[in-house]
């Protein structure tokens, strides 16, 4: 949104315009393709013909610089934790992660004992929508999605943030 | 139930348990058939019942099915008995399928009752034919400590075969090589913790493709200074096994062309697998939790 970000005050009336960006960007935020355990596989199945992702407007592209939504599907190691980060700040804003599934959003099955996994991939970047499950199913995912989705679209870009 | 209907079961069951299974058979209405085979079931089983008191009966069929079945039953003692003598040929000839079955059923049965009486009768001959031929872990247990002398700890080769470390890598390229023996695949490396107290040790999977015969080989090291040759050039799949045992119990294998860590990142402290191990508090600025209790 480069020049006109942020560039209004609040008494000029951008609401419509405002309204028109946020809208456009929640029809196809495109998401990172990548996966990390069992959740993944969810994912695919989400994106693949049966539930098939596009209907909403999303599809998977390989390059975080392309991409506008990180899904985190899986188990978020230690060693992983480090690239996911790096991952994120690779990827042009407006950006947004979901933490998919028990693993990304809590640690799930390696919440006490686990010494190798991260407790929550909230630990290290910012996430906008956690689905619970394990791993959660399409439909599960596709709701995480919509609610994103609502979550873009109260979004206003133009709006000049007072603090 | 009709009256017709009735009397024509009646009937065929009369002629089935006679001998004459076509009259069923022949049945067109399939809900009569069933129920006349239904009621010719129940007739055999009480038929079966009483057959001690079968002069009872009523009925003139079931008489005639338990002699048959007598006449069945010494037929098949009799084939048996042959049988046993060696000539199988008379069971084999029987034409009807079911009594054959049975007879070569109550052949098992006789020859098994014959193995245990021969057991329990005399024990002695069975505990003689036992160290007919050497098992295949006494075989490489002697033809290592042929070749590499006093490499061998502990007598007992049943299961496994333990060994010193320091010749390791020689007598791995031996078992690989030698013709009688041709372990050309390791499928597994195992690392152990046998205690605070304890050395750790490694215990070597080797399987043969060739003969089709697996041992196991286990190796102790010394918990302080934990080093075992590599036996990565012996065999290829070897690096990555030995780089997940260093991974998580910390032993170098010398002589590894690339002894790093496999699955932790490079710069993790500690060996996981250990019993006295204990998890970093950060890991670059993130915190390693152990244990965690309830929500906050």
């Amino acid at each position: 949104m480069g020049l006109l970000e942020n560039r209004f005050q609040d008494n000029v009336v951008v609401a419509s315009m405002d309204k028109l960006l946020s809208w456009a960007r929640s029809a196809s935020p495109w998401f990172f393709q990548f996966g990390l355990a069992c959740c993944a596989i969810e994912m695919m199945a989400t994106a693949a013909s049966r539930y098939d992702l596009m209907r909403i407007g999303m599809l998977p592209r390989s390059s975080p610089r392309q991409a506008d939504v990180m899904i985190v599907a899986g188990t978020v190691t230690m060693k992983m934790a480090l690239r996911i980060k790096k991952l994120y700040e690779q990827m042009a804003d407006p950006k947004y992660v979901i933490a998919m599934g028990s693993c990304a959003t809590s640690g799930g099955p390696y919440w006490q004992y686990g010494y190798h996994v991260l407790k929550g991939v909230d630990l290290v970047i910012p996430v906008d929508v956690y689905i619970p499950g394990c791993p959660p199913r399409p439909e599960a995912l596709i709701e995480g999605l919509l609610k994103l989705q609502e979550k873009i679209k109260t979004d206003r870009p133009l709006t000049k943030k007072i603090a | 139930m009709s009256d017709e209907q009735a009397k024509l079961i009646q009937e065929a069951v009369a002629k089935a348990l006679a001998g004459d299974m076509d009259m069923i058979n022949n049945i067109e209405d399939r809900v009569t058939r069933s129920k006349a085979k239904a009621a010719l079931v129940k007739a055999k089983r009480e038929a079966k019942k009483s057959s001690a008191t079968e002069s009872e009966k009523p009925t003139s069929a079931p008489p005639v099915k338990p002699s048959a079945g007598d006449e069945k039953l010494s037929f098949i003692d009799e084939v048996v008995a042959k049988a046993l003598a060696g000539d199988m040929d008379a069971i084999n000839n029987i034409e009807d399928r079911i009594t054959r079955s049975k007879a070569k059923a109550a052949l098992v049965k006789a020859k098994r009752e014959a193995k245990k009486a021969a057991v329990t009768s005399e024990e002695t001959p069975q505990v003689e034919s036992i160290p007919a031929e050497k098992s295949l872990n006494q075989k490489v247990a002697e033809a290592i400590e042929k070749k590499f002398p006093s490499s061998l700890t502990g007598d007992d080769v049943d299961g496994h075969i333990q060994l010193k470390g320091d010749d390791w890598f020689n007598i791995a390229h031996y078992l690989k090589d030698n013709p009688d023996f041709l372990f050309d695949s390791l499928q597994c490396i195992t690392g152990f913790d046998l205690g605070l107290e304890n050395d750790l040790e490694v215990r070597y999977n080797l399987h043969s493709m060739t003969h089709n015969h697996a041992i196991e080989i286990r190796i102790q090291t010394d918990r302080k200074n934990p080093k075992i040759p590599s036996v990565e050039q012996v065999w290829r799949i070897g690096d990555w096994f030995e780089r997940e045992t260093y991974d998580m119990y910390g032993i170098i294998f010398e002589g590894h062309r690339n002894m790093t860590r496999i699955l932790l990142p490079d710069d993790w402290e500690g060996w996981p697998l250990l019993k006295d191990y204990e998890a970093q508090e950060t890991y670059h600025g993130i915190v390693v939790p152990k244990v965690k209790e309830g929500w906050e």
